[in-house]
């Protein structure tokens, strides 16, 4: 988690930023960095992709700063940053390239015969990372909408009421893409039940 | 003991574990979730791999930024656009090509018209018409030097002018006239100018 800032000095930055002040607002950003760079990072997939769509993000905000009408800056920014990655992808789109991933996805097995591990305890933690690079590809094989829903609220922990002013999209459209990429990723996981670290093998 | 449920409302649980997962349901809807997952192992297995999912994402590690996030000055300042000039340049080359074409149309028109017209531009074209002129008289038996003296050459040379030695009118060129190669630079010119342009400005 990013230090984040006591109110009244983010709105003396903000405000500075405002008016033009690239110091100010570069201060802003350290706060909120490594959030930021996650959302991206698990909407993108890689860090390249990641780093590009953060930037162009912090330059659409800081040259659009006099359209931050109060509230939540980081969500403010979360949100131009979440536009810059679905911006891209759709531009990948254009130029779609074969994904095997959707192949295995599509042969789901049922969900019978599975045993899945305490996710507290020691040996999950030592299993982590190597679940975390499994779930990473899970969310990579995801529909963009229903991924950047899925990043924001169990990635990064908004609130339903949250990204929906994130993403300007109705409550009962945030409720239903997370449910269906829930499913997904579960899914994911079944078929990929042989790449599940330890214990989670059936 | 075993509870039979219709298909619909398997399906009608299984699309509301989320919400439940996130305490989302009102009570009614959340009794009616409970007790189906109380009594069908299928759904309750859905519900559990479902929950452990979530579980994992939440504790997936957060990826920081591999280095500072920050922009520099340079990033903010509005750029122009680097590849304006090659569009400008494409424009260019098309203004020149009209113009060449142009010329060139008219100078073949011109030879068409004339009364004996000759395939041949060997030499550059502003040089052309002072040469070809004789040339097309050559052909001719009479007059031999043209107008310049128009009424002595029947009387000087009775005898019948030979051919001109080169270039014969009837043999196509070997290479092709300095116009055609000029048009055909022109042309890949704009092609290539505007190919350049259009990669410059592919999205990335």
């Amino acid at each position: 988690m990013s230090a984040s800032l006591p109110p009244s000095e983010e709105g003396r930055l903000i405000e500075a930023a405002r008016s033009g002040d690239l110091e100010a607002f570069n201060a802003l950003i350290r706060a909120y960095q490594d959030r930021l760079y996650n959302v991206a990072f698990r909407i993108m997939g890689d860090h390249d992709s990641a780093w590009d769509a953060v930037q162009e993000a912090l330059i659409s905000a800081f040259r659009g700063i006099q359209g931050f009408r109060g509230g939540s800056f980081l969500a403010w920014l979360t949100r131009i940053v979440t536009h810059a990655c679905y911006d891209e992808l759709r531009r990948r789109r254009r130029r779609p390239q074969a994904s095997l991933e959707a192949l295995f996805v599509a042969d789901q097995t049922p969900e019978t015969e599975m045993t899945l591990p305490p996710v507290e305890g020691p040996e999950f933690y030592a299993e982590r990372r190597e679940l975390a690079e499994l779930l990473h590809r899970a969310i990579q094989t995801l529909p963009e909408d229903q991924r950047i829903v899925l990043v924001l609220s169990d990635v990064e922990g908004y609130s339903y009421e949250e990204i929906a002013e994130i993403l300007r999209v109705p409550l009962g459209t945030v409720k239903s893409r997370l449910s269906r990429a829930r499913m997904r990723v579960r899914d994911f996981l079944l078929a990929h039940r042989e790449l599940l670290p330890g214990r989670a093998r059936p | 003991m075993p509870v039979r449920f219709r298909f619909d409302e398997h399906q009608w649980v299984r699309e509301r574990l989320s919400l439940y997962l996130d305490g989302r349901l009102d009570p009614e809807a959340r009794a009616r979730v409970e007790r189906h997952l109380a009594a069908c192992a299928a759904c309750a297995r859905s519900w559990e791999t479902l929950r452990w999912t979530v579980q994992a994402l939440r504790a997936m590690p957060r990826v920081p930024a591999p280095r500072p996030l920050a922009l520099r000055p340079e990033d903010i300042a509005p750029a122009p656009r680097p590849v304006g000039w090659l569009r400008r340049a494409a424009w260019a080359m098309a203004a020149v090509f009209l113009l060449v074409l142009g010329l060139d149309l008219a100078r073949t028109l011109g030879q068409a018209t004339a009364p004996l017209p000759t395939a041949l531009a060997p030499v550059a074209p502003a040089e052309a018409p002072a040469l070809r002129a004789p040339k097309a008289e050559e052909a001719t038996p009479a007059p031999l030097f043209g107008l310049a003296v128009p009424s002595e050459t029947p009387v000087a040379s009775p005898t019948p002018i030979p051919p001109a030695p080169a270039p014969s009118p009837s043999a196509p060129p070997f290479w092709p006239s300095p116009w055609r190669l000029i048009e055909a630079l022109l042309l890949l010119g704009i092609l290539g100018a505007l190919a350049l342009d259009r990669w410059g400005r592919r999205p990335r």
